[in-house]
């Protein structure tokens, strides 16, 4: 007599549940990681608060569209990379690590020191990342590289040895799917954001502040697809940028500079390095000991050219009643960049608008001019290394909420 | 029951070097095993060592004969996240990528069909690529 096995759906589900639940101790899975590879595709692999030494790995479309939640609050269930291995006996490099998979939602986890990144999706049509904390990964705090698409939000990242939140190489797309980062933190870094050929990048909502240098999209050779392209920095405070990492004893190591053997800009509120179509309206830019907008080509690299951005209606330092060193510096190389709208700024050079390098935003395109006595300023600044902060304007600034400055010294 | 006692054979008293000095250093002299095993080891290339920079992998052409072991490794400190991929094989060769790896790690491959394999970190595919030829 031929006995009736349960039906193929319930072994499916058996094997490959929709809601898998991890703990330290008395669960069916001690280990996020093999809960993730149990868990359906689509499925939840809930967290209970605990400290968990280990890299987690998504990796392909068997893993398209899980979710891994933290349970009992946002810090609560933390990733820890010291001590951390992964399956070839490397320490594991990253909190979670998405590769290939679409539509991975991670949320509520904290990620701390990995030797590479606290949160990485690559190569991915969508994700979301939603109450994260990174702090102290080497690299990025969260990282989303070669993907279409997707959400960085309610995150906080801190203590990177480059940025707290870093989009690079989108590919293009005739029908854009947009990146969002909003409503994040990003402090104590190299950079808050980095971006290198990134495109269709909407930052908004968001605060970054005591970081070498704020919000920084740019172009490089190294990366496909350039130029960083299309994104929009709107509605942020972007503020005391003025991290000098570059003390000794700082717990901030910065990565060899991506950039040659030139350093990133300290004391600097945005940076526009060239990019192209990039909007920068309606932020709060203050109190960034050397500028407030920093827009600058890279003069050996055709496509990092600036073209096309408008800078507008941003309030700049004296309107917010802290001082940027200068509100506004380029070099004028390009074509299409304009500033307007941004209310009594200072400039460099001079107390008005060079009409070459600073026009206005009304009417056709207006055409640039490069000044090179600007690049060659830009380029001894860049050489330099801790010495940076001796040509910044200090002074006291005005408080903002809870937040405390820490204008040049190590993360306390 | 008794253990069987263990054999020792000249090749193990050889191979611990109990043998040296009582025994003269004649060619033909040694068993064929240890002849065989000494061959092998000639025969064995010696492994390579490669290094994962920002953004360059040291030394980025490598000649290596067939069977070289080839271990990409990543420094100890600090560094930006690299991988590295096959981007061309030779026929019936086996594509290969490693995972992205930052700090302190090792990575490695035997290559065992002669020809050209061209690599590169997908990261940086611009400006990070490696050569390995192998020799027949």
């Amino acid at each position: 007599m031929a006995v009736a096995g349960p039906p193929a759906s319930a072994a499916a589900a058996a094997k490959h549940p929709r809601k898998v639940t991890v703990c330290r101790r008395g669960c069916a899975y001690s280990s996020i990681q093999k809960a993730v590879n149990r868990v359906a595709k689509g499925g939840t692999v809930r967290i209970r608060p605990g400290t968990y030494v280990e890299g987690v790995v998504v990796k392909g479309r068997r893993k398209d569209g899980i979710t891994l939640r933290g349970l009992g609050g946002a810090r609560r269930v933390v990733l820890q990379g010291k001590g951390a291995r992964d399956a070839d006996g490397n320490p594991a490099q990253n909190g979670v690590f998405v590769d290939g998979a679409d539509g991975v939602r991670l949320e509520r986890l904290v990620a701390r020191n990995f030797p590479a990144n606290g949160f990485f999706v690559r190569n991915a049509r969508g994700y979301l990342m939603r109450n994260l904390t990174a702090a102290f990964n080497r690299s990025y705090g969260l990282y989303a590289f070669n993907s279409r698409g997707g959400r960085m939000t309610r995150s906080t990242g801190y203590g990177h040895g480059d940025s707290a939140f870093y989009v690079g190489q989108t590919p293009p797309q005739k029908h854009p799917r947009r990146t969002s980062l909003d409503h994040l933190k990003g402090y104590e870094n190299v950079l808050g954001y980095s971006g290198t050929n990134s495109r269709y990048v909407d930052i908004t909502k968001s605060d970054f502040f005591n970081n070498g240098a704020g919000i920084v999209p740019n172009t490089l050779k190294s990366e496909k697809y350039a130029p960083a392209t299309s994104g929009t920095i709107r509605g942020n405070r972007v503020f005391w940028n003025n991290f000098n990492y570059f003390k000794p004893g700082s717990p901030v190591k910065p990565l060899p500079s991506a950039a040659g053997s030139f350093n990133y800009p300290t004391g600097t509120g945005v940076v526009l390095f060239g990019v192209t179509k990039w909007k920068v309206s309606d932020n709060d830019i203050f109190g960034n000991f050397k500028w407030g907008v920093f827009s600058v080509s890279d003069p050996t690299f055709k496509p990092a050219t600036n073209r096309r951005n408008r800078v507008t209606g941003n309030r700049m330092g004296g309107a917010n009643g802290d001082a940027n060193g200068v509100d506004v510096f380029t070099e004028g190389s390009g074509s299409g960049n304009c500033w307007s709208g941004n209310g009594t700024v200072t400039l460099d050079p001079g107390s008005q608008p060079d009409v070459q390098l600073y026009p206005g935003c009304a009417g056709s395109p207006p055409a640039n001019g490069r000044d090179d006595q600007q690049l060659g300023e830009v380029a001894g600044y860049l050489l330099q290394g801790v010495g940076q902060e001796s040509s910044w304007v200090k002074h006291p600034h005005k408080r903002v909420g809870t937040y405390k400055p820490i204008d040049g010294e190590s993360v306390r | 029951m008794r253990r069987p006692e263990p054999r020792l054979g000249l090749a193990a008293l050889a191979g611990a070097g109990l043998l040296a000095g009582a025994v003269p250093a004649v060619a033909g002299s040694a068993p064929a095993d240890a002849v065989a095993t000494a061959a092998k080891k000639k025969r064995r290339p010696k492994p390579r060592a490669v290094k994962v920079r920002d953004n360059y992998y040291g030394p980025a052409k490598l000649k290596v004969r067939r069977n070289t072991k080839v271990t990409w490794k990543w420094p100890s400190d600090i560094g930006d996240t690299h991988d590295v991929k096959t981007r061309k094989v030779p026929r019936g060769a086996k594509k290969f990528q490693s995972p992205p790896y930052a700090s302190g790690a090792k990575y490695s491959q035997t290559f065992k069909k002669p020809g050209t394999y061209k690599l590169y970190c997908t990261f940086h595919s611009t400006e990070m690529t490696m050569t390995v030829v192998v020799k027949k």
